[in-house]
């Protein structure tokens, strides 16, 4: 708050979109203020939804659910990963669009974002389908002396995992609780990373939507140099998704 | 729909509907603040009459005027009620017509933004309330601790915490964009001279409480959005026997809930703060104090959380650590109440009900905050915890701080807000019988907790040493209702009989004393030079008295360059906020009855959400 | 305000009045490096397994030193608070510090408790 006071005054534009704004006390365009004070309290939502999933993820494998690296597969989301900077790029690329009043330029990189926002979500479905469809078996492990461990085990792995369980433990009991899919309600796995992804994808969902209606705007005509604000806030909430996405792909899918 | 910017009131010759149609379609600060605070009073009296409910039911030990179910939804109603939907927006209302008016702008940032924070705290409300009516109203404590709130355990299985859980949603949906609006509002449309540093206490009070709303919100809304998948889609966050973690719901809860608390009565440290001086003609001690503690309550207040939740075996580092944490904020608390103080000492004092409840708030609030002092220590939380120790510390700080200094606000700035002054015969009497009223309720619940009545238990044994003092809680609580009906009163003689106050009836120096009682729709007709923190001092008692032309601030971001030609730029009025709110309404009430339907409720909800959305959308590009 | 003196206003003009290509091409160039830095990002989450058998400790910090630069870029460049004002800065940092805060303590509470396997990242 320091520099609160030594800010205040600049009387200049630093947004420096459009024309003929009265001065407002930060010399910034409110709207652009209020966007990242959203974007801040966002931030915070999805800490939230990400400690969530780390929090719960001993458990998770305590209670012999899904270890999350046998289902998490690193290749289709580097590939997510890959589309959504992708598509930052293109945002960027529009913003300068307009900023330079390239209006086929604008068009270009705004349907250029929202196609990778639209590739984005379908990765998504396909993964969450491809989740879905497979399955995890949680194994309880009974040692002589009561000692109770259980462990989860990927059904594709099923057959190789079983021995080497029996050959670890060679005077427990072990029990095979059957075939469970990967869903939201089948393991705390299943429910914090369909929440927490699931709810990502709703912000790129809502982001693609705000982009087609500022590319029908451009469209028609309605944006240029002198509203680029209209292109550039969208922007920041886009980028911002993207954001997220670079959190989740290194806590969730990497480590 | 009406074309130009309405001015207040004057209505005389318009029809009632007309009138009607103004203000649902108002985007004037003032009235949304106006709205704010009649529809929260309105809260308040009803969760005062869910209190007075149930000290009747514990007036006597054994008693049966209250079934055990109904004694739980309650309580849960009352604390929801008075902290989400009474003082919440108690605060909110008085900052929305109170801050632009001392920051020198003619609105908020956002003025449609801020009828939509109105519209949805309204239906968030009513949602909430309908539980009533159509469903069983919330019963797992305003806290809603899970797993009791997630599969009702030994609660009836009803649908219950849905209505808790939509309705928290709606209400938080509107406190964070009302937060932003504040934000910017006082970041960016201050009037030329309004440095940070040369702002009212007020609007530093009311500037941090955004930020922690808008910081704190997020995690509640986490936490009741898995609630709700707890309760309705089968997974398990909260739910031990599954595997979740029920300790996760409390720290998401109570990294909401303690900020929260801060939320509640930042805003009456402000109006002290705003009210000290004036009433003993001085300026405030140590301005520069009290506005950053309140930054430094602000930040600690995220550190503090699980000092809520000492008792639940958390090991003792963590307890410690938050212990440690807690008791740091004694520390810029300790050092707001030391400059009030001083502002006091030496002044010539006005003794008017302003600064009676001013006085009244730093007794009691002193008293919350030592009992808090006690509770932030784990082994004394452990002997207290869950008694009606708590009840009594906290009602010290959220009524004998909050309400209190709610009501100091109230009487300050009524004839700034109404154009009439309230009785200051009447408010001393209501002065008197709510303090009397609410130190016989609170002061005995510390000494009951300590000899071991629990808290939210629907009744108690004979014999037990309960009776007397539950008695003289009852009887003190009665006296808080009588407090408050003749606060009602005075409101209402006030219009027709209330002295009419001129400009400045308590020689002020903040900017809002500037402009007429009512002030005009634009708020100011001329704005006086602001070149200190009493800019109408300085214009009263100073020597150079000037005033500038009014800035247009909040055309800011419009495009429309032949709109600033003449004068000042107001919205026109909007119908959308209203239908926005109504849509996402509709969808809660959709997400209540999933199972039955809902579905199509949820699409209705949005597609009217949509219309709002859109209408709103190119209203904004039109301006 | 062309002439603004203060540094803000000077970090913010070449942003503003710069021509395609200069922006165009730092665009292009945070997105190689971002891209580049993705592929390490993937080759790193190896390396607590064989052939190379670091302390799974020494690649989480790796991983999340690479993604907190990656997140950098993004905000700086793309989302341009290396060139706008110090206010959407001191914005979004605020939110970012009390967002960490909350994790980091989260991860303590529940390591520290370390009842049910304790905390495997
Ligand atoms: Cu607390």
């Amino acid at each position: 708050m320091a520099q609160a006071v030594a800010h205040d005054q600049k009387e200049h534009a630093a947004g420096g979109h459009g024309h003929g704004h009265p001065p407002t006390s930060l010399g910034l365009n409110s709207r652009k203020v209020g966007l990242w004070t959203f974007i801040s309290s966002e931030a915070i939502f999805f800490t939230a939804l990400i400690s969530t999933y780390l929090v719960l993820k001993p458990r998770n494998i305590a209670l012999g659910g899904p270890e999350p690296q046998d289902f998490l597969g690193i290749t289709l989301t580097a590939i997510l990963a890959f589309i959504l900077l992708m598509s930052s790029l293109t945002m960027v690329l529009a913003l300068h669009a307009v900023e330079t009043d390239n209006v086929r330029g604008t068009r270009l990189w705004l349907g250029a974002t929202i196609l990778l926002g639209l590739m984005f979500l379908g990765g998504q479905v396909y993964e969450f389908n491809k989740l879905w469809s497979e399955g995890f078996h949680t194994i309880v492990i009974t040692e002589p002396d009561g000692k109770v461990e259980r462990i989860g085990v990927a059904e594709h792995h099923l057959e190789e995992e079983l021995p080497h369980l029996q050959a670890e433990h060679p005077n427990a009991q072990i029990q095979d609780t059957g075939r469970k899919p990967v869903t939201w309600t089948t393991s705390l796995f299943g429910s914090t990373f369909f929440t927490m992804t699931g709810f990502h994808g709703t912000h790129v969902a809502i982001g693609v939507v705000w982009l087609s209606i500022v590319l029908v705007m451009s469209l028609r005509g309605a944006i240029s140099s002198r509203n680029s604000l209209t292109v550039e806030m969208a922007g920041l909430y886009w980028h911002f998704v993207d954001l997220v996405w670079v959190a989740i792909f290194t806590l969730i899918y990497l480590i | 729909m009406a074309t130009t910017a309405v001015p207040v009131p004057q209505a005389g010759e318009r029809s009632r509907w007309a009138t009607i149609w103004e203000w649902i379609t108002t985007v004037d600060h003032k009235r949304i603040g106006i709205l704010y605070i009649f529809t929260a009073i309105a809260f308040f009296v009803w969760g005062g009459i869910d209190a007075l409910l149930l000290r009747i039911q514990l007036a006597a030990p054994e008693n049966n005027f209250l079934s055990p179910q109904v004694y739980n939804e309650l309580f849960t109603m009352h604390g929801t009620t008075m902290v989400f939907m009474a003082v919440m927006p108690l605060n909110v209302g008085l900052g929305n017509f109170i801050v632009p008016l001392m920051v020198g702008a003619n609105d908020m940032a956002y003025p449609r933004l801020n009828a939509l924070s109105y519209w949805l705290f309204l239906f968030g409300g009513i949602f909430l309330s309908s539980s009533y009516i159509i469903g069983h109203p919330p019963d797992a404590g305003w806290f809603a601790y899970a797993p009791l709130s997630a599969n009702g355990g030994v609660l009836p299985k009803t649908n219950a915490m849905d209505f808790w859980v939509i309705g928290i949603n709606i209400l938080g949906v509107s406190s964070i964009l009302g937060a932003v609006n504040f934000i910017v509002t006082i970041l960016n449309l201050r009037a030329p001279g309004m440095k940070f540093n040369r702002m009212p206490l007020f609007v530093w009070a009311q500037l941090v409480v955004a930020f922690l709303i808008v910081f704190a919100f997020p995690s509640i809304t986490v936490a009741s959005i898995l609630l709700y998948f707890d309760r309705n889609f089968g997974t398990a966050f909260f739910l031990p026997e599954r595997g979740g973690d029920p300790m996760l719901w409390q720290h998401l809860f109570w990294f909401f809930g303690h900020p929260e608390v801060y939320i509640l009565i930042l805003p009456a440290f402000g109006i002290i703060s705003e009210v000290f001086p004036v009433f003993s003609r001085k300026p405030i001690f140590g301005y520069a104090f009290i506005a950053y503690s309140s930054v430094a309550i602000g930040f600690l207040g995220f550190t503090v959380w699980a000092h809520h939740m000492f008792a639940v075996g958390m090991g003792p580092i963590a307890n410690a650590a938050f212990s440690a944490t807690s008791l740091m904020i004694s520390i810029p608390t300790g050092v707001k109440i030391f400059n009030w103080l001083a502002t006091l000492w030496g002044g010539s004092l006005n003794f008017k009900t302003p600064l009676y409840y001013g006085v009244a708030f730093i007794f009691l609030f002193v008293i919350g905050g030592i009992t808090g002092v006690m509770l932030a220590i784990p082994p004394l939380d452990y002997q207290t915890t869950d008694s009606y120790f708590v009840v009594g510390h906290f009602h010290y700080v959220l009524f004998g701080g909050a309400i209190f200094g709610l009501f100091a606000g109230f009487y300050y700035w009524w004839p700034k807000m109404f154009g009439r002054m309230l009785s200051e015969r009447l408010g001393i009497w209501q002065f008197w019988l709510m303090f009397i009223g609410m130190n016989l309720t609170f002061m005995p619940m510390h000494y009951l907790g300590m000899i071991g009545q629990p808290r939210r238990t629907w009744t108690y044994e004979a014999g037990m040493g309960f009776e007397f003092w539950n008695l003289m809680e009852t009887i003190g609580a009665l006296i808080i209702a009588l407090s408050v009906a003749i606060f009602l009163l005075n409101v209402i003689l006030s219009r027709r009989n209330g002295e009419i106050p001129g400009d400045d009836p308590w020689d002020g120096h903040t900017l809002e004393w500037a402009t007429s009682s009512p002030p005009p729709a634009h708020n100011f007709d001329k704005m006086p030079v602001i070149r200190s923190r009493r800019p109408v001092w300085d214009l009263k008692y100073g020597d150079a008295q000037h005033f500038t032309e009014p800035r247009d601030v909040k055309a800011a971001g419009s495009t429309d360059e032949d709109e600033h030609s003449h004068g000042i730029h107001l919205p026109p009025p909007s119908f959308y906020p209203i239908i926005l709110a109504f849509g996402l309404t509709v969808a809660g009430y959709g997400l209540l009855y999933i199972y039955s339907g809902g579905v199509w409720g949820i699409v209705i909800g949005l597609s009217i959400m949509w219309v709002g959305i859109a209408g709103l959308a190119s209203e904004a590009a039109r301006d | 305000m062309a002439n603004q003196t203060s540094s803000q206003a000077e970090v913010a003009a070449p942003h503003h009045d710069a021509h395609a290509p200069s922006n165009v091409r730092v665009y292009i160039q945070i997105f190689v490096v971002l891209f580049v830095i993705t592929m390490v990002e993937v080759f790193a989450s190896y390396l607590d397994e064989p052939p190379i058998n670091l302390e799974t400790w020494i690649e989480i910090t790796v991983l999340v030193a690479l993604a907190a630069l990656k997140g950098l870029l993004v905000v700086m460049f793309y989302m341009h608070l290396r060139f706008d004002s110090r206010w959407f800065t001191t914005l979004f940092t605020t939110g970012i510090i009390i967002a960490t805060l909350m994790a980091i303590v989260f991860l303590l509470l529940w390591g520290y408790k370390a009842s049910l396997g304790g905390l495997v990242l």
